[in-house]
């Protein structure tokens, strides 16, 4: 269901023959000028090659597995090659619009994933016209006010889940959208207290693609030389231990130190990253890797104040801290623990308070048709003047960026050796990364308090002097996603295509690298709603929101989320 | 005469190969065939497929036997790019890294015979050949003739820009 554009093509360098793939209705006055390449016009060259004399069925199969870049390059290859690949239009069109979205094929076999996928398509270029409180296609979650459950918070794991400590009830709920795109339903789960008695549950987080549940509790018995442990329980079913830990709990923060809490739980496949810090005034903090599979600690690092982090992929981490002019890239192998950063990324400003975002490496749940491609996830490095939430903005870094220096930093061979890059921002910053200026209007807290997912990072901004009309706005770093915006043959409607170019150079005048922005405005009913985080979903958007009712807030405030889905076409 | 579990397959060259039928029960040509045979002691003929590469089927089926048993789980990889097509093990890796044309008549020959794992596992190395291949290198590759007109070959790069810059 592609829409149909009155627009002149502004795409010149697709040939009629991609453009079909596209746009059922094209007509060749409106295609290029290139020519086309017919089978019929000439006899096929004998081909004698042992590739090509595989049977059709086979060539098909092969290319199955192939990325959209390569299918395209088979395409120029030869005469049979291009128009056995041109037959197959149902894959091309499924690949080419996966790459465009910034998705990888998931693992379920839904027979429709083509159609699924176009409709998830259009959703996302209807850009945040999701619903709004009174519609009734959002899921909220209502808490009462009692001060120790204002604790809903993201859980970082292959994809993000919710997590809401019930203190006062003694049972955590962990919430998370359904993969499916659009399908209207949340996975829930519940973790009671009781079943951890030694001590306070300080903490808890999930995996939910891996069943994983983390339990970390406080204990201060003096019965163990630790001050914390953490439990590895099954999702779903939280008294069990899970099957592939070989341990049931991690021991750490030695008694007697300083670490008493852990903040920013991160779990990547058998890895979990965290922080640990020290009370009252967070002098100091160390972050810690560990491998809950095998109960192995693999790496730490200590360091002063507070730093904020995430995990690159399985060897790499990436830390900030206020007043660092930097980022540092740690790398952790196997067998030595280096406490030394191999890769220091300047930053284009100074004596800011600087923060790099959880984030989670997407992983696709077995019911998944389609999924963010982790090879495209982001970094998002928030900053502000101190004090002055207003002079805020943020940096965003695709993975890939970081991969391109990491690359050249050979594997730590046993020797402790000196290779340590220093780049300057001019060297890796304005080609590798999208800074966005702060913008009008926006939220004080909004770019700190806002979580990529796959290749997008959302944002919520008030429109300036009137604080009802909300602004929504996505900005998308898959390298595709230019190319999807600005072809005419797809699916953005040309107001919307407006609106979302025009709102782009107001964002993000200092870009250099392409992305997408789509935005939407609406209403918000309640005024008394805001917001404290705002988080990516692989098919929509969550918020976080504190909500208070009536006039005695200290008595009547609520806390809750609610997981947008990206809805019907609402622009008709 | 023989084993009830084994049979006896005969390739185009004549050669004889005595395997287990649980074996040969991965090819769903041959498990028909077997079906429909019922107890026999009759050797069964593979005219399309040659000695060497029926060896290397067989080699294949044997290592694979037990892979029915073991469940299919969610676990993707979704790590980094380099990660993402490693799906195949480094035994089936090992396996394909014979020349061109052998590897080629082993994904015909389980094409033909119906083996789907070794149809997929073999279709997952050539695209891993193909990988980031530009159109040149894989004429290079597979030893294929560009039966482009220049005028063509010109517009076709031009098409190809889009999948190229990134």
């Amino acid at each position: 269901m592609f829409e149909q554009q009155d627009s002149q093509p502004i795409i010149q360098h697709w040939s009629a023959s991609v453009k079909e793939l596209f746009y059922e209705h094209a007509t060749t006055d409106a295609s290029s000028d290139l020519p086309s390449i017919s089978s019929s016009d000439e006899p096929e060259l004998l081909q004698d090659s042992p590739f090509s004399s595989l049977p059709e069925d086979v060539i098909v199969c092969v290319l199955v597995h192939c990325d959209l870049r390569d299918i395209a390059a088979c395409m120029a290859v030869c005469r049979l090659l291009r128009v056995m690949i041109q037959s197959q239009t149902y894959l091309l069109r499924y690949r080419i619009l996966l790459a465009a979205n910034g998705m990888v094929d998931g693992p379920s076999g839904h027979s429709n994933k083509l159609a699924m996928l176009q409709d998830h398509c259009s959703r996302v270029a209807s850009a945040g016209t999701y619903c709004n409180s009174h519609s009734g296609g959002h899921y909220l979650v209502r808490l009462s006010m009692a001060d120790e459950e204002r604790l809903v918070a993201p859980a970082f794991g292959g994809t993000i889940s919710y997590v809401t400590m019930k203190k006062a009830q003694g049972v955590a709920e962990i919430h998370e959208p359904s993969p499916i795109p659009a399908n209207r339903t949340v996975n829930h789960w519940f973790v009671p207290f009781a079943l951890f008695p030694e001590g306070e549950v300080y903490k808890v987080s999930a995996d939910t693609t891996q069943n994983l549940l983390l339990v970390v509790q406080h204990l201060r018995d003096g019965k163990t030389e630790w001050d914390l442990k953490v439990h590895i329980r099954s999702l779903s079913d939280p008294s069990a231990c899970h099957p592939r830990a070989s341990s049931p709990i991690l021991y750490t923060a030695a008694s007697g130190r300083q670490f008493k809490g852990v903040y920013s739980i991160q779990i990547h496949k058998q890895y979990v990253a965290w922080g640990l810090w020290s009370d009252p005034k967070v002098v100091d903090s160390r972050i810690e890797l560990w491998d809950w599979e095998n109960g192995l600690f693999v790496w730490r690092c200590d360091f002063g104040p507070k730093v904020s982090f995430s995990l690159l992929d399985s060897t790499h981490i990436v830390v900030a801290a206020d007043h660092w002019d930097h980022l540092c890239v740690y790398r952790v192998t196997g067998h030595i623990r280096v406490t030394r950063d191999i890769l220091r990324l300047d930053l284009p400003f100074h004596n800011r308070r600087v923060r790099v975002q959880e984030s989670s490496i997407p992983v696709s749940p077995a019911d998944a048709p389609f999924w963010p491609d982790p090879a495209l996830r982001i970094i998002l490095v928030a900053y502000s003047r101190k004090r002055d939430g207003r002079r805020s903005g943020g940096i965003i870094i695709p993975y890939a960026t970081f991969l391109r220096w990491l690359d050249r930093i050979p594997v730590l061979d046993g020797t402790l050796s000196s290779y340590h890059s220093i780049l300057e921002w001019e060297q890796w910053g304005p080609s590798g990364s999208a800074l966005l200026g702060s913008p009008f209007g926006v939220h004080p807290s909004a770019m700190d308090s806002t979580y990529p997912y796959g290749s997008r990072v959302p944002f919520l901004a008030s429109v300036r002097g009137s604080p009802q009309h909300i602004q929504v706005i996505t900005v998308d770093l898959n390298p595709n996603g230019q190319k999807l915006a600005g072809n005419p043959y797809i699916i953005i409607p040309s107001y919307l295509r407006r609106t979302a170019s025009r709102d782009a150079r107001v964002w993000t005048s200092h870009v250099q690298m392409r992305h997408v922005v789509y935005s939407s405005s609406r209403e918000e009913p309640d005024p008394e709603l805001w917001y404290p985080c705002i988080i990516a979903h692989p098919y929509g958007l969550i918020e976080l929101f504190y909500h208070t009712v009536g006039p005695d807030a200290a008595a009547s405030q609520q806390v809750g989320f609610r997981i947008h889905i990206l809805d019907e076409d609402r622009h008709r | 005469m023989g084993d009830s579990n084994r049979l006896t397959l005969v390739a185009s060259d004549g050669g004889k190969f005595v395997v287990d039928k649980e074996v040969v029960q991965m090819s769903v040509l041959l498990k028909n065939m077997i079906e429909d045979l019922g107890e026999t002691d009759e050797s069964i003929p593979i005219p399309n497929v040659t000695s060497p590469v029926l060896t290397k089927v067989i080699e294949f089926c044997e290592n694979h036997r037990t892979d029915a048993a073991r469940t299919d789980g969610p676990n993707v990889d979704g790590d980094d790019a380099r990660m993402r097509t490693a799906v195949v093990s480094d035994w089936d890796r090992q396996f394909f890294d014979v020349d061109q044309d052998l590897m080629f008549e082993i994904i015909v020959a389980a094409n033909y015979l119906d083996i789907k794992s070794l149809v997929d596992v073999g279709c997952k190395v050539v695209a891993d050949m193909i990988k980031g291949k530009s159109p040149q290198e894989i004429r290079d590759l597979f030893d294929i003739v560009n039966d482009f007109s220049p005028e063509e070959e010109a517009a076709l790069r031009k098409e190809n820009e889009w999948a190229n810059d990134r």
